[in-house]
């Protein structure tokens, strides 16, 4: 296996985990797995659903940072 | 999706906010002047830099840098909703409605996915409108150029509108009353919404005509900056009005109902299946629209759009839950909401239910159709008779209990004995009972009203933000107010100048150049997209305008007509994902297949929205109209979900089904495409 294969294995394997953590976010974030935590009380002195929320927020700009660093290559194809 | 009714309803909020605005004085007067005054001369620096041709026109050269690219990107996708709609609905439903935010980093993303290979392939084939590069593609420059320019005059259209009418809707509330303006020979008096409309529209319509694309991305810089500005200090003001972040936590989880921390919202309108959909495809459906979609074009490279999106991503994002969310709280614990319960119940023509003129603890009010007792407390509950006083066969009266926002929704049995003097009616006594036991019952959702300072839900960070940040922070205070007033003009500009512009480029490249005039010269072409961006403004503003007419509205509701087609906008753009996703990552498409699954999609959209109840009820609705009506009444009150989501469903099967039965018209083209994202950007 030569060099630019092994980088194009390792970058669509990134690929893969930035796909998946995007639609995770999705899915726990305003999907079905708000209803975890769809409850009236406080966690932290906050609404549960709002620290929820920024939780997924998180995880989604965390997300989209690694791509912008590791697998987005505006040289590289597709 | 939420704009149109935004601005519509804040025109409805008059005296609260009118009220509020007194206490800021002349500051927005200055401020705004200076706003205007500054476009002017951005549109004048854009008409100096220009050069000749199309693509200097409508993409700037395509040369526009990352700073210009992201923050138009940025000032394009935020609208009216972003400073009044988005706290709006925070205000109604609860803590729930900031997950909205979420949508956000998802439209990011598609900043690059979606942008860089537009990008690309516009730069290699000089496309200019998202209709040049699909029907170059599938081969198909006739139904399918035109059905994809309606998709996109379907999107555009209502916003241009819209966005001029907050022009008036805001300056009614800035400057209220009439205007005298001497023009020398003659004094014209124009109202304060006719004024605000026509200096929206005439000021956005010169810099567009002036400087094109250039000036447009230029204003979208101080547009943008203003708008996140406004977002994130209005929402940080918070913090500090209510000593700080921990302390707003807590008033907010001691003081708000259950409903407004939990899901699915106060008026129990917002399940996790629409909250989901409108996330995912009303994200990438806005990022898909022609104006956007130029903006890819414009940009000097891929990795200008690499870090377009992850500055609309995180500063977008934080804008609105670390910003403008909070204000829709902080109106929850400043102006609580009104809950409603309510009961009906017949009785017979000749009965009355009360027969005393005066009942103690108990005010009467008449009008032509109602008597009115009221029982309330200093606390805000209040019970409510309301008793027909016309003579049909059998009258309904109701009965209901209100109360304020976190307060016990039980009706007490004191009270209850209390009420239930007023009438020996054995109907009134059982609704009081039903009546009383709904208001045990917290799976019993009662209706929900802004506070009565507020009037309407979209109002809230005006009322909000002028009344709170002058007592506050003082004179610093109203300086913050005026400009996040300013800041709304500035999202309504900026979404009407780049819908302007791309409705000017789709109507000469799309329409004219392909239908009417094949051979005009581009010099011709621009000349062509300028006239247009006057008429188009012209025809807008007078549907503003007259839309105020009392007798106009009456015979030809157009406004209304529009605010409905504003709804769907989103929607019928999202048409355009398959053949988005099939040209840029799959090319597996054919143009028949794009041509079924667009219209059928379209069409979906069209009978699953509010436009087609409109059109049956214009046609006198006829019983296949009414049947097709309710079907489709049950299917969307039964599953919750973005307007899009109904439109993909039959766009996607078509589009897949006739692809798999029909051959590529240009199969180089496919190739030449692949090797284009291939290529280094």
């Amino acid at each position: 296996m030569n060099s630019s294969t092994s980088a194009r294995n390792v970058r669509r394997r990134r690929s893969f985990w930035v796909a998946a953590s995007i639609i995770l976010a999705l899915l726990m974030g305003p999907g079905p797995g708000i209803l975890l935590v769809n409850s009236a009380k406080p966690i932290w002195g906050f609404p549960a659903i709002y620290l929820w929320g920024l939780l997924w927020y998180a995880v989604e700009l965390v997300t989209v940072v690694y791509a912008f660093l590791f697998v987005w290559d505006e040289n590289d194809s597709e | 999706m939420f704009d149109i009714q935004s601005l519509l309803t804040l025109a409805q909020a008059d005296g609260a906010v009118e009220s509020s605005l007194s206490g800021l004085g002349r500051m927005p007067v200055y401020i705004l002047a200076g706003y205007l005054v500054l476009l002017l001369i951005l549109g004048l620096a854009g008409w100096i830099k220009s050069k000749r041709g199309e693509e200097d026109y409508y993409l700037a050269g395509r040369s526009q840098g990352w700073l210009v690219s992201s923050v138009t990107i940025m000032a394009t996708f935020f609208s009216s909703f972003a400073l009044l709609g988005a706290p709006g609905m925070v205000y109604r439903e609860g803590v729930m409605f900031a997950l909205f935010s979420l949508n956000v980093p998802i439209a990011g993303l598609s900043v690059y996915l979606i942008g860089s290979r537009i990008w690309k392939a516009g730069r290699r084939f000089g496309y200019v409108t998202p209709g040049d590069m699909v029907a170059d593609y599938y081969g198909s420059h006739g139904l399918l150029k035109l059905l994809v320019a309606i998709t996109c005059v379907l999107y555009v259209l209502p916003y241009v509108v819209m966005q001029i009418q907050s022009g008036g809707i805001l300056s009614e509330k800035l400057f209220p009353g009439e205007h005298t303006i001497d023009l020398g020979f003659q004094q014209l008096t124009v109202g304060s919404f006719a004024l605000g409309s026509t200096v929206l529209a005439a000021v956005t319509m010169l810099y567009i005509m002036v400087g094109g694309m250039r000036s447009v991305a230029w204003t979208d810089l101080i547009q943008g900056l203003l708008l996140i500005s406004g977002m994130l200090v209005s929402g940080m003001a918070m913090f500090l009005a209510f000593d700080g972040p921990a302390n707003f936590g807590q008033r907010i989880c001691a003081e708000l109902p259950d409903n407004s921390l939990t899901i699915p919202g106060n008026t129990g309108g917002w399940p996790w299946s629409l909250l989901l959909t409108v996330c995912a495809f009303g994200s990438i459906g806005s990022m898909v629209q022609p104006a956007q979609w130029m903006r890819f074009y414009a940009a000097s490279g891929t990795r200008t759009l690499k870090r377009g999106a992850v500055i609309f991503a995180v500063v977008l994002t934080s804008c609105f839950i670390l910003g403008v969310m909070l204000i829709g709280l902080a109106g929850q614990l400043l102006y609580p909401l009104n809950f409603t319960l309510q009961e009906s119940f017949e009785i017979p023509a000749d009965q009355i239910l009360v027969e005393a003129d005066s009942v103690a603890g108990f005010e009467q009010s008449m009008n032509a159709e109602h008597r009115t007792w009221t029982w309330q407390t200093d606390d805000g509950y209040q019970f409510q008779l309301q008793e027909p006083t016309t003579n049909a066969e059998q009258r309904s009266a109701t009965v209901s209990w209100n109360w304020m926002g976190a307060a016990d929704r039980n009706m007490p049995s004191t009270a209850q004995s209390e009420f239930s003097e007023l009438s020996s009616h054995p109907n009134f006594r059982r609704a009081i009972d039903r009546l009383a036991a709904q208001s045990a019952d917290p799976s019993q959702r009662p209706s929900v009203a802004a506070h009565a300072d507020v009037k309407d839900y979209n109002s809230i960070l005006v009322v909000v933000v002028s009344q709170k940040l002058p007592v506050v922070f003082g004179q610093l205070g109203a300086i913050v107010a005026a400009l996040i007033l300013v800041a709304i003009m500035a999202a309504s500009m900026s979404t009407a100048d780049s819908n302007l512009h791309a409705l000017a480029a789709v109507g000469t490249r799309d329409v004219y150049d392909q239908f009417i005039q094949p051979d005009a010269s581009q010099g011709r072409r621009v000349w062509v997209g300028r006239i247009l961006i006057a008429v188009a403004t012209v025809l807008a503003l007078i549907a503003v305008i007259s839309g105020q007419d009392e007798q106009v509205r009456s015979q030809y509701d157009i406004i209304a007509m529009i605010a409905q087609m504003g709804l769907m906008a989103i929607a019928f753009s999202a048409q355009l994902l398959p053949v988005v996703v099939d040209m840029l990552f799959i090319r597996k498409g054919t143009a028949v297949g794009a041509i079924g699954g667009l219209a059928g999609g379209l069409l979906a959209t069209f009978v699953c929205g509010p436009l087609f109840k409109m059109l049956a009820s214009a046609l006198g609705s006829p019983q296949v109209l009414t049947d097709v009506l309710n079907a489709v009444g049950q299917l969307t009150s039964t599953v919750k979900v973005h307007g899009s989501v109904w439109g993909l469903v039959v766009n996607v099967p078509i589009f897949v089904v006739l692809s798999l039965l029909t051959r590529h018209r240009n199969p180089g083209r496919v190739r030449e495409f692949a090797e284009t994202f291939a290529s280094r950007g």
